[in-house]
């Protein structure tokens, strides 16, 4: 129970880590609005391990029942790995709040910032003296 | 660590001869003394290197004890005191590092860290005539910035090892980038006559001891990969020349790149630093490169 907790702190807080890298992709601004934030509450479907950056794919349920998936981008997988992430800390199923920066072209896809339980918790490794807006 | 290796080489040919029956007293061979007296002429670059180290990322980081304990150490520099004095297990696992983005999000991340790209105390002098192109490229990199569409970032881009052994004949490097590796033979020999006539990412290198620095020299790449984020593009007769320069537990990497075609005079790329680490942690793989956003990039803002 605690390495689940411990490996869920850490792909949260993987997921800051975009720009992290020696080579960062893509500009965050080219494809994601930071004017546009999104808050999800969401049921993860299965996660890729792809570079430079691994996805969280989740069902999301809108207030008329209708589900949506979504794609979460997260943090780079070497990065996830390194911090204990495994297949079982997301394992499809998990509720999970997720915010982020949704796509510029409209697509069902977003930049994922904080990964939270869905009991609340914040599940990443921030410094607490951020001032984030 | 060398001298070890010398003894081991003795023990070994001792060994050989005890079993081939030989009579004859256990006197090391010629060759075993020439191997024993061209590695104590070199330092040995073997190890685990991390780029940064006691100053890198300003983050402090939180490993976890195989025994669940959490332990967290204000900069990588005091976890790596704390396992050579043996207070942390080198089985630890590291489990966190903090952030330090501005606001601590990905909006400033991003854009600082495309900011920071650029941030090289000598960038490259490009010949006039090429000043557009690189604008062009910058501008575009988006889309002109091979990396953005998963191809490797070849030699130099892909920066230093993280792991270095070294024998009497050749230096391996390994990267985490790609799970790239290299062979770099140091016995002295030229370039290969038809590898280095290739158009690689990784091209066609040979090593040499320039006093206590190994330098490797690097032809035969391709034109694909680029020296840095800001369109600094490069031709396919490029030489990239790397220095290695060990002092005590760190070990400087320069690099130098000759490229006369397009560039007003060798660029001496910033120095890098990296540190010994004396960490054990496993190695992991770095997964295939998937490109799956330039279809969903609407503007060409980087960082």
């Amino acid at each position: 129970m605690v390495r689940h907790a411990i490996s869920l702190a850490a792909a949260a807080g993987a997921l800051l880590l975009v720009a992290s890298q020696a080579h960062s992709h893509h500009a965050f601004a080219a494809e994601f609005d930071a004017t546009q934030p999104v808050h999800f509450n969401a049921v993860v479907k299965r996660m890729q391990w792809t570079n430079p950056h691994a996805w969280i794919f989740v069902d999301v349920t809108l207030d008329d029942g209708t589900v949506e998936e979504w794609a979460i981008e997260a943090g780079t997988p070497v990065v996830l790995f390194r911090r204990g992430f495994t297949r079982e800390s997301l394992a499809p199923g998990t509720e999970i709040v997720i915010d982020g920066y949704r796509a510029k072209d409209g697509s069902r896809r977003a930049n994922g910032r904080d990964l939270m339980l869905a009991d609340g918790r914040t599940l990443f490794l921030r410094d607490p003296n951020a001032n984030a807006p | 660590m060398l001298q070890s290796n010398a003894g081991t080489c003795l023990v070994v040919a001792c060994a050989l001869i005890a079993l081939s029956g030989c009579e004859q007293p256990a006197q090391p061979t010629q060759n075993t003394v020439e191997v024993a007296q061209a590695m104590d002429t070199h330092p040995d670059l073997s190890g685990r290197w991390v780029v940064g180290g006691r100053r890198g990322g300003g983050n402090s980081i939180m490993v976890i004890e195989p025994n669940g304990t959490e332990v967290e150490f204000p900069t990588f520099g005091d976890y790596q005191d704390a396992l050579a004095a043996g207070t942390v297990s080198p089985a630890a696992r590291i489990v966190g590092r903090r952030p330090n983005y501005r606001h601590g999000n990905n909006v400033y991340a991003e854009r600082d860290g495309g900011m920071t790209q650029r941030y090289y105390a000598s960038p490259p002098l490009y010949k006039p005539e090429y000043w557009d192109q690189v604008r062009y490229l910058d501008v575009n990199g988006n889309v002109e910035d091979m990396t953005f569409i998963c191809l490797p970032a070849g030699v130099p881009r892909m920066g230093p090892p993280i792991r270095i052994v070294q024998t009497e004949s050749d230096v391996v490097l390994l990267y985490q980038h790609r799970n790239t590796w290299r062979v770099v033979p140091t016995d002295g020999r030229d370039h290969d006559p038809i590898n280095s006539q290739d158009q690689t990412f990784l091209g066609d290198a040979v090593g040499n001891w320039d006093g206590d620095t190994l330098v490797i020299d690097t032809i035969g790449l391709n034109d694909l990969t680029w020296l840095g984020w800001p369109g600094w593009f490069h031709t396919n007769e490029m030489r990239v020349e790397e220095r290695f320069t060990r002092t005590g537990d760190t070990l400087s990497y320069e690099v130098t790149i000759h490229d006369p075609d397009v560039l007003m005079e060798p660029w001496v790329m910033d120095p890098v630093e990296l540190e010994l680490d004396r960490g054990q942690g496993v190695y992991v793989e770095d997964p295939p490169c998937i490109d799956f956003d330039s279809s969903h990039m609407v503007t060409r803002e980087r960082g």
